[in-house]
């Protein structure tokens, strides 16, 4: 049935194979309300709101029921993720996972090369191997300036091994690591 | 506070500067042998979130979306274009990127369906056929509701209860009053596009009398004796305009309290309400509402005035083969919202999808969030769930969630960011 389509499609066509109930096509019905924040491809435009787009399933569902239990406070995700059942979060974590993450494009310009190396030595081996871990290239950066803040203030726990990471680093390089991030989130500025 | 939380700290103070990312181009869908013909009339949220969710799901099915107009002037956030906030530009939105992915878009006003042969004839006289045909063009106004009121005194007398024109007058006749005057916002009962609308309205106008116009005030007349998150603005009200003082430059007056508006004379710039006249320099009449006048043509509304429809499908109870999604359509218990607009056009995209192939049909989901304006970083926001009751037909609403009323400046601050994020969002999926 499915004729040649263009590049862009090949993933959604992937990710929505068929619909029957049971199959792949239930989740995507369940966040039909999720889509008008985050996206019908889990990748939004940049903003307050993060993409959810390839971020890793024991991440999403670890945070997703920290939002229904209220032990991770936010504005709207407590209310929104109230009364699902576990395996509803389940579902959620499984689909956005799957969905692709933006393709990134493969050279890092100068400006960057500094953020580069600091993102691999302080931030990757957690960011990029460790399962619950968020994937933060990319991500939109309003919104990770909000998750830092809350972290900052204690509104959000903050893991040892990302205190440690940071307090190795010096105000600029800070600043240089998170341009790098949100440079990432540009086209072709980040492999 | 540990060394850690101050470098964050000092570095959330200093930024990194907002980013402007392109949008990624996209390939347009070679055109194959089409099939199945789909044709949507009207390309507003609704109509526009449909014809791409269905393009995506069916790269095979032929997509043609009737729309007059070849720019779509959005509502949400037009209230920041009123207080002077924000460009119009940033409202208006085109139809390149759904002609790019495939979907035909014919700039006609749709004139008829004819429902045995399965066709829409357009204002040029020209007809297309349709397997299914998707109706999504909104709302009309009932301009007879009050004695002294009618189209043609809305076309000096505006309702701006849709974007473009009405709005910019809106806007114009704010600016023009001096300072004293008082601004009336006349409420209708439901249903009516956007329940919490009127009141993001009066708050942002508060606020730019506050700034602007110090001694004048904005005054709701109101044929409805509670509404939306009123808990919630009257304490921003509060806060922010000196609600329920002598001076405030904010009032509301419900039904209750005679607000319920019954006629209007023009010539003494007057809204006749239970409680007496009241005088006014710009007056808001926000008429009471109905679907639009292609759907009541067509068979397609009730004596309600909107268009009952299978909450499954959104197919017509009335009409066999059309659908009809967004504000027309009637699909209690959700509200008129882009949010559950663009939610039903992608239930009826599954639908069509899963009766074209033969495959069974999935439970319907829905939600709705309203974000509101009630000033300057401070947003507040609803959110519902609901059930699907596919015995009653009825979209049940399983929970109400309101911004809690203690909450912090920053939840305030983050919720006004949401409102414009989740904007970017809403727009980007229904117009690329
Ligand atoms: C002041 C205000 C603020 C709002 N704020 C929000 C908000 O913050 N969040 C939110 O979710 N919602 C908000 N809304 C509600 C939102 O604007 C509507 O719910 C939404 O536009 C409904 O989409 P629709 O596609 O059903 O109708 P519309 O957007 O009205 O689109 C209908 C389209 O059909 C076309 N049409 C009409 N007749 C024909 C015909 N004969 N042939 C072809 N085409 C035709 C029209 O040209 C139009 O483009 C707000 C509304 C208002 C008034």
């Amino acid at each position: 049935m499915r004729m040649v389509i263009g590049s862009l499609l090949i993933g959604l066509v992937l990710a929505v194979p068929n619909l029957q109930a049971g199959g792949p096509g239930e989740p995507f019905m369940l966040s039909n309300g999720c889509i008008n924040c985050h996206g019908f491809e889990g990748q939004r435009a940049p903003g307050a709101i993060p993409s959810l787009a390839g971020q890793s399933e024991a991440y999403l569902y670890k945070t997703l029921a920290a939002y229904r239990d209220g032990t991770l406070k936010g504005t709207i995700m407590n209310r929104a993720m109230e009364g699902y059942d576990d395996q509803t979060l389940r579902q959620f974590a499984k689909y956005y996972s799957s969905l692709p993450r933006k393709s990134l494009g493969s050279a890092v310009p100068k400006a960057h090369e500094q953020g580069e190396r600091l993102y691999a030595q302080h931030c990757s081996s957690c960011h990029e191997k460790q399962a619950d871990t968020p994937y933060v290239k990319g991500q939109n950066s309003q919104y990770l300036q909000g998750v830092l803040k809350d972290m900052a203030t204690g509104h959000r726990t903050m893991p040892e091994e990302m205190a440690s990471a940071i307090s190795a680093l010096k105000g600029e390089e800070l600043q240089q690591l998170l341009g790098y991030l949100q440079g990432c989130a540009q086209k072709a500025l980040c492999r | 506070m540990n060394s850690q939380r101050r470098l964050l700290l000092k570095w959330l103070a200093t930024g990194i500067g907002a980013s402007s990312i392109q949008a990624l181009a996209r390939p347009a869908v070679p055109v194959a042998a089409r099939s199945y013909a789909v044709v949507v009339i009207g390309g507003g949220f609704a109509g526009a979130t449909f014809a791409r969710t269905l393009r995506r799901l069916d790269t095979s099915t032929s997509i043609t979306l009737v729309e007059p107009s070849r720019q779509y002037h959005c509502c949400p956030l037009g209230v920041e274009y009123l207080v002077g906030k924000r460009e119009e530009e940033t409202l208006v939105f085109g139809y390149e990127q759904l002609h790019a992915e495939g979907i035909e878009v014919v700039h006609q006003k749709a004139r008829s369906i004819d429902a045995k042969r399965k066709q829409v004839n357009l204002a040029d006289g020209s007809v297309l056929s349709y397997d299914r045909c998707v109706v999504a063009t909104g709302i009309g106004y009932k301009y007879d509701s009050s004695a002294g009121y009618n189209e043609a005194v809305a076309s000096r007398v505006p309702h701006a209860w849709g974007g473009g024109q009405q709005l910019r007058l809106l806007r114009q006749q704010l600016e023009a009053m001096p300072n004293g005057g008082n601004v009336l916002i006349s409420v209708p009962v439901d249903d009516y596009r956007c329940p919490p609308g009127p009141y993001e309205r009066a708050s942002l106008i508060a606020d730019y009398l506050k700034t602007h116009k110090p001694d004048s005030r904005v005054i709701i007349l109101d044929a409805k004796p509670r509404f939306a998150k009123q808990a919630q603005f009257e304490q921003a009200w509060k806060r922010f305009y000196g609600y329920g003082s002598e001076q405030a430059n904010i009032q509301w007056i419900g039904a209750l309290q005679g607000g319920t508006v019954q006629g209007f004379d023009e010539a003494k710039g007057q809204l006749l309400t239970e409680g007496g006249a009241v005088s006014g320099q710009v007056i808001n009449i926000i008429a009471p509402q109905r679907a639009d006048d292609f759907s009541q043509y067509n068979g397609l509304a009730a004596e309600h005035g909107w268009c009952p429809v299978n909450t499954q499908t959104l197919e017509s109870l009335l009409v066999p083969d059309v659908h009809v999604i967004g504000d027309a359509a009637y699909a209690e218990k959700l509200p008129k919202s882009a949010f559950a607009a663009t939610c039903q056009a992608r239930v009826c995209a599954l639908a069509i999808h899963s009766q074209m192939h033969g495959l069974a049909l999935l439970k319907p989901q829905y939600m709705n969030v309203c974000y509101s304006l009630c000033g300057d970083n401070y947003g507040i926001s609803v959110l519902l769930h609901y059930e699907h009751d596919a015995s009653r037909n009825i979209i049940e609403i399983q929970t109400l969630r309101v911004t809690p009323l203690d909450a912090s400046d920053e939840d305030y601050r983050r919720e006004a960011l949401s409102a414009y994020s989740m904007f970017d969002s809403l727009v980007k999926e229904a117009f690329g």
